[in-house]
């Protein structure tokens, strides 16, 4: 094994363990006398480290614990909240930390670590408590692969037995996980931007510094002050800890919350092996990468029971149109988180409905709404797969008016329907190819949907035709199209220089509002009135 | 192509168009929360023809119209048009969730033009500013879910002299819609959410009478119900209690809490609202 992933794998446990702050070996060099805090050390020679992630990093520190070999950490974590100025809840925690290899197996290694709290004190708008007595948690097991990034983790209960953690224990977990990765540009609260400078290196000893700039997916964070330092010898570890400060600016005040941890070295024990063999089940796998930038939102998302959704989505016809469009938002979000094996249930349950059936209407509107490409792919199928005019238009009416990306072969179904004579699905195509354009994200494929639509443009002689291709030019919300939209904006007929202004609507306000502003004026009706639909969608994204 | 073709042309003078502003059908329910406006406009009506509109545009039937305002944002969900050309032709317009979805020529059977439209259920989202909850401050995405499904029927009647030629008919759209308001966000040790359950629209309302090309005033009534705004918005922060080791709550503030207005309509005119809807 080289050494390099080992230091690493070692480096980022250690950092986890790093969470708490042992009072008995001293105050933290992050905490003054009178509990405030401050940055870990920042003197010494500085040296600029470039680049964090995905770097070995030659330190001195050995690898993880030995069989037989078992490291014992102290810990303590402060987190304390203030609002307009005024303490608002103060937290520590305080405890053990043991660490130990539990086998290998392929390119797997194991480690497990046990967290013992023997401290607890919680001060809530004034009011102390303090509890000191202890409380273990379940095992908590890593599994590193061969270049010592964490693969998963799970847990394991202090019987061995295997249980599903609660929501609070998962986030507990996740809190972990989140110092394990000193070396990668994430940490639980997302994707952040760092800086890590060597403070001093020795033969034996090595001090690292890492600095948060920013967190990428909180904006909301003013005031950032992530600090944190890693102290090495040649055995182990021997100290982490840190400090993150931020504030969340609000309307009547601003919510201050000040974190810190501190993990140090206590001593190390021999082990008969006590759990190496230990069967540790799949407790908890993580959920998400924590470094995916999903909303909190999304993570929220419903699951549905695979057993029970399908009476649930074959009895929607029978709610209340409220309940039934709750019920479409839950599934919409579901499949946006990923459940993908909703989307045979749905599908399925269209068939022998027309159209206009609330059964169809919902099912065909979900798949549309939904940004799970799963979901898209079946949309399409469902359109090859009919010869029912009616149930294709509802079906191009979801690909335009649903929020979802498209399927990407869409764009060689709708040339072939565009390519065919004026129509019902003529028409709907060309919108639906307008809408696609609006939602395809990969740069190639809009490229190429706008290439259709701009030959579908270009062979528009007649009123009508013209009318068409500006009412997809609006679907598309695409500048391409911009200087073909001022062009017939200037026509004779009013019902297309309406069309012409309709089609303004998604484009930025530079490029739409004089537009609009001239449409307003038009000495035709319609022309102004469509001047007023198109302002309505010119509002900003956030108010 | 209809058995009304284009060589029948029937023509009506500009002059006579008639505008039927005095006959549009709005029902509209606004309410404030966080200072922002929600609510619903929604729209029933006869075609409107300016008296600027070119006779070859000129069309006889209704419209169904339905905006959603969601924490300020303006955004139309539905915009449905069904009518009959001056060139007896039928012709449909739909606009469903801010795009443009069909141009289905209605059926010509049994001396009528007919659409049965039953329209995908749609989302659309769009973020707001933050809202205030307790101590912090979200970012919340709000939006609309709504259903649609729309008949129509239009019967043209020839008259002599030509301009008194109108079309009898009605528009019945059944049409739902939902707010949703999602925000939730965790930082460390405090956690924070807003939600909503909010009823913007339920309405079974239907628009019918006979409408000209301008020879004769629209007689229009209508039926069904339409309720319109309910529900309430809701906010929530909690702390994590190390003690019990739990999520503790903190704040719970009802941001809003609304009734429902129900209007009932009878065939021949609008009633006063605030009677239950079904």
């Amino acid at each position: 094994m080289s050494i390099a992933p080992a230091l690493k794998a070692s480096i980022i446990l250690s950092f986890i363990a790093a969470l708490w702050i042992i009072p008995e070996l001293g105050r933290s060099s992050f905490m003054e006398m009178d509990g405030s805090y401050r940055s870990p050390a920042s003197v010494g020679p500085q040296k600029e480290v470039p680049k964090l992630e995905n770097e070995a990093h030659a330190t001195v520190s050995p690898l993880w614990p030995v069989k037989g070999e078992r490291w014992i950490f102290r810990f303590e974590r402060k987190v304390s909240a203030e609002f307009q100025g005024k303490s608002w809840l103060k937290l520590t925690l305080g405890g053990r930390a043991s660490l130990e290899p539990t086998g290998e197996f392929a390119d797997h290694r194991f480690f497990l670590i046990a967290l013992e709290l023997d401290r607890l004190q919680m001060v809530n708008e004034g009011v102390s408590t303090e509890k000191n007595e202890k409380r273990s948690f379940p095992f908590v097991r890593f599994d590193i692969d061969a270049s010592g990034k964490l693969r998963e983790m799970r847990w394991v209960s202090l019987t061995g037995e295997v249980k599903a953690p609660s929501e609070e224990d998962s986030d507990f977990v996740k809190d972990l996980v989140s110092q394990f990765l000193f070396f990668e540009n994430r940490s639980r609260l997302g994707t952040a931007k760092s800086t890590l400078k060597v403070l001093a290196k020795t033969e034996t000893n090595e001090t690292l510094h890492k600095t948060v700039l920013k967190y990428e997916n909180h904006p909301e964070f003013s005031n950032l002050e992530s600090e944190h330092e890693w102290v090495s010898d040649t055995h182990r570890i021997q100290r982490i800890e840190g400090t993150e400060n931020y504030s969340l600016a609000g309307a009547t005040g601003s919510f201050d919350q000040k974190t810190s941890y501190r993990w140090v070295f206590n001593s190390s024990e021999k082990t008969e092996s006590v759990v190496t063999d230990l069967n540790l089940g799949t407790v908890l796998k993580l959920e998400e990468d924590i470094s995916s930038g999903k909303r909190d939102s999304e993570r929220m998302a419903k699951r549905f029971d695979l057993k029970s959704f399908p009476t649930q989505w074959s009895a929607l016809a029978a709610l209340a149109p409220h309940d039934r469009l709750r019920l479409f938002g839950e599934v919409k979000n579901a499949l946006d988180g990923g459940q993908s094996e909703l989307v045979s249930v749905i599908v399925k349950s269209l068939d022998g409905n027309t159209s206009t059936s609330l059964e169809w209407r919902t099912g065909v509107g979900v798949l549309g709404a939904s940004s799970n490409p799963v979901s898209a792919e079946a949309l399409l199928n469902l359109y090859k797969n009919t010869n029912v005019e009616d149930a294709k238009l509802s079906i191009l009416a979801a690909v335009t008016s649903g929020e979802g990306t498209p399927a990407p072969d869409w764009k060689r179904t709708l040339e072939a329907e565009v390519a065919n004579e004026a129509g019902a699905i003529h028409d709907a195509s060309l919108f639906a190819l307008g809408s696609a354009i609006r939602k395809e994200n990969d740069s190639e494929r809009k490229k190429d949907l706008q290439t259709l639509l701009w030959s579908e443009v270009r062979n528009s002689n007649s009123d009508s035709s013209q009318l068409a291709a500006l009412d997809a030019i609006g679907n598309s919300g695409s500048a391409e199209f911009y200087t073909y939209v001022k062009e017939r904006f200037s026509s004779s007929n009013p019902s297309i220089r309406a069309r012409a202004v309709s089609a303004v609507r998604f484009l930025a306000s530079d490029l739409a509002q004089p537009i609009i502003d001239t449409a307003r004026a038009d000495p035709a009706v319609i022309v102004r009135k469509a001047a007023e639909w198109s302002k309505r969608f010119q509002e900003p994204a956030t108010q | 192509m209809s058995i009304f073709t284009r060589n029948f042309t029937l023509r009506v003078l500009t002059a006579l168009v008639l505008s039927s502003s005095t006959f549009a059908g709005e029902f509209t329910e606004e309410r404030t929360a966080l200072g922002k406006t929600n609510g619903i406009s929604y729209d029933l009506s006869p075609v409107t023809n300016p008296t600027d509109t070119p006779a070859s545009d000129v069309k006889a039937g209704f419209t169904a119209a339905l905006k959603a305002i969601l924490f300020g944002k303006d955004r139309s969900v539905l915009e449905a048009q069904g009518s009959v050309t001056n060139l007896l032709e039928g012709e449909t317009d739909f606009y469903w969730g801010g795009f443009r979805v069909w141009s289905t020529k209605p059926q010509f059977k049994d001396g009528s033009f007919v659409v049965s439209a039953g329209l995908p259920t749609v989302s659309m989202r769009a973020p707001i500013a933050g809202v205030p909850v307790g101590p912090v401050t979200l970012r919340v995405d709000a939006g609309v879910n709504a259903e649609a499904e729309i008949d129509l029927k239009l019967t043209p009647l020839l008259s002599i002299p030509i301009q008194f030629t109108s079309v009898r008919g009605e528009l019945g759209p059944k049409v739902s819609a939902s707010g949703f308001v999602e925000g939730y966000a965790k930082w460390l040790i405090i956690r924070a959410g807003v939600g909503a359950e909010l009823e913007l629209v339920r309405a079974n309302a239907k628009i019918m009478g006979q409408v000209g090309f301008g020879g004769m005033p629209p007689v229009i009534s209508y039926d069904g119900f339409i309720n319109l705004v309910a529900g309430k918005i809701y906010a929530f922060a909690d702390y994590f209690n190390v003690l019990v080791w739990k999520w503790t709550r903190a704040f719970e503030p009802i941001i809003t809490d609304w009734k429902g207005k129900c209007i009932d309509l009878v065939p021949g005119g609008t009633p006063p609202g605030g009677v239950a809807c079904p």
